[in-house]
């Protein structure tokens, strides 16, 4: 390996998933040197942020011990070694916001945490004016233009002006913090109010939430926001898209925007916008079935009572999505042979919340 | 049509000519420049190659030419086919002579064929895979298992 040229090197180190790379800090000093230098960091984070490798996936424990976090690198996942293992990362700052190309952000009532839960490096953002108040949303997302992080804060606002018989539309003020700056900057008001999720979705260098049905807003209920021009914008559904059941969530697979909705046999119809913003480009690509998990099934033929919450969480390679049962079991589905499958964790896995992570040991 | 039947003339360090058509030779870009720069009219050395790896490079670029027309799924198994084929120390020449002559999907296949090789290792295996003198001491190596316990714990 010595005898390579450098750029080979970085080329190599950059495809290992993040626990190897982590471990062969170890090797030898100079493959220590390589991997903690900012140049090899900023590669295997480009590499491991593009959609045809597979992410990690951070598990929140259940309360009341919320600071533990089980880590799973989906990555270091082979035909050789089929178990997953998970370990459990501490931090203190309470609930898991969102995960941004290799960071995470947190908050808690106090404050309002970035961090790198695999390096332990961690910051405290200044404290907002009027915080925690109202009926809020935080968003966390990266500029891949500006290289920038930045935390959004949308609160929206109660009072609701009425005009004649109509509702006025949404009030949220919405507030930004850039990572590195000293305070926070408004971009005043926003006429939306987003449905609160566990996580927003992140495509194209945007962020994206639900909107809650309003006057001016039936139809473009899915707003984008641009973290490099810092502007809100509807991306259309187009008339062809039709929800069998009125709920429905947006995630990435691959690097595309979904929208994942309920169907009529409680499995999720996924529809994915194949060039984005482009109305017309709208496919149903998945049409998943109900399912359930085996503890569940029960041998005389009555179905139980079977609620209808299935989401979609991420894809790997192989095409196969990683589904999330009701009753938080996951579950993989492979789109080709049309088949579920028990994903295999060593040890049982109790989580609260999950979010997908690309996991890189950038500094903050 | 001549162009594409002219012929490009290699020669390895251990001195042996190879006529390879220009449409195969041009998956090195390096020779692809030295052609747009009418560098290419005579023989041309390439002093760090072996006849032998310079063959297996020009079985792999003839894949790719004559495999333009495949699916993407077949060309990605005979890519795999042509990778595992190879072992380490022939590996590590494909890198250095696919790094020279600037073959961006042969780099990329070997590259991710040494990534591959590496995870899932520990340090150890690592260091008798690649032949990797340890120079820290027990020490500082403890130090590094420490700090990146969660990544160590991984290890079955």
């Amino acid at each position: 390996m010595e005898r390579l040229p450098l750029d080979v090197v970085l080329d190599i180190l950059s495809r290992l998933p993040v626990t190897t790379l982590a471990q062969s800090k170890s090797v030898c000093r100079s493959w220590r040197s390589i991997i903690q230098g900012s140049v090899l960091v900023d590669k295997h984070l480009l590499r491991m942020s593009e959609p045809e490798n597979d992410p990690c996936i951070i598990f929140q424990s259940p309360p009341p011990i919320l600071d533990h976090y089980y880590f799973v690198d989906f990555a270091a996942y082979s035909e050789r070694n089929k178990r997953l293992k998970s370990f459990w990362v501490s931090t203190m700052h309470g609930k898991l916001v969102a995960s941004s190309n290799g960071l995470l952000c947190f908050c808690n009532s106090s404050a309002i945490h970035i961090c790198n839960p695999l390096t332990r490096d961690s910051v405290e953002l200044p404290k907002l004016s009027s915080y925690p108040a109202g009926l809020g949303i935080l968003g966390f997302g990266f500029s891949p233009t500006t290289k920038e992080y930045k935390v959004l804060d949308i609160i929206y606002q109660r009072k609701r002006l009425r005009s004649d018989s109509h509702l006025a539309p949404f009030q949220s003020k919405v507030r930004i913090f850039t990572l590195g700056d000293s305070q926070w900057r408004s971009l005043g008001m926003a006429p939306y109010q987003f449905i609160a999720r566990q996580s927003q979705v992140t495509v194209s260098g945007r962020l994206h939430w639900i909107s809650q049905p309003g006057e001016v807003l039936m139809k473009d209920r899915i707003i984008s926001f641009d973290l490099t021009a810092e502007q809100f914008q509807a991306v259309p559904l187009a008339d062809h898209v039709t929800l069998e059941r009125r709920f429905f969530e947006l995630v990435a697979l691959r690097g595309h925007l979904c929208v994942a909705a309920s169907n009529a046999s409680c499995g999720l119809d996924i529809w994915v916008i194949k060039e984005y913003n482009v109305k017309e480009s709208w496919v149903k690509e998945f049409i998943i079935g109900g399912y359930l998990p085996k503890e569940l099934r029960i041998t005389n033929g009555r179905t139980p009572f079977f609620k209808s919450d299935f989401r979609a969480v991420c894809s790997f390679k192989g095409r196969k999505i990683l589904l999330k049962l009701w009753r938080k079991d996951l579950v993989l589905y492979d789109p080709v042979h049309e088949r579920f499958e028990d994903p295999m964790f060593e040890g049982a896995l109790q989580w609260h919340e999950m979010v997908v992570h690309v996991g890189s040991l950038v500094s903050i | 049509m001549a162009s594409t039947l002219k012929k490009i003339i290699l020669k390895s360090c251990d001195g042996k000519i190879l006529e390879v058509e220009e449409a195969v030779a041009v998956q090195s870009q390096m020779i692809k420049n030295m052609i747009e720069d009418d560098c290419a009219n005579e023989e041309i050395p390439l002093p760090d190659i072996t006849g032998e790896i310079l063959s297996m490079i020009i079985e792999y670029c003839k894949m790719h030419v004559d495999g333009e027309n495949n699916s993407n799924n077949e060309l990605i198994a005979r890519d795999a086919d042509f990778i595992t084929r190879v072992d380490l120390n022939t590996l590590y020449y494909l890198i250095v002579a696919a790094n020279f002559l600037n073959v961006k999907s042969l780099l990329d296949l070997t590259c991710q064929r040494v990534a591959d090789i590496i995870k899932g290792k520990s340090p150890e295996e690592i260091r008798l895979t690649f032949n990797i003198k340890n120079d820290f001491t027990p020490e500082e190596e403890e130090e590094i298992r420490k700090k990146n316990a969660w990544a160590f714990d991984y290890k079955d």
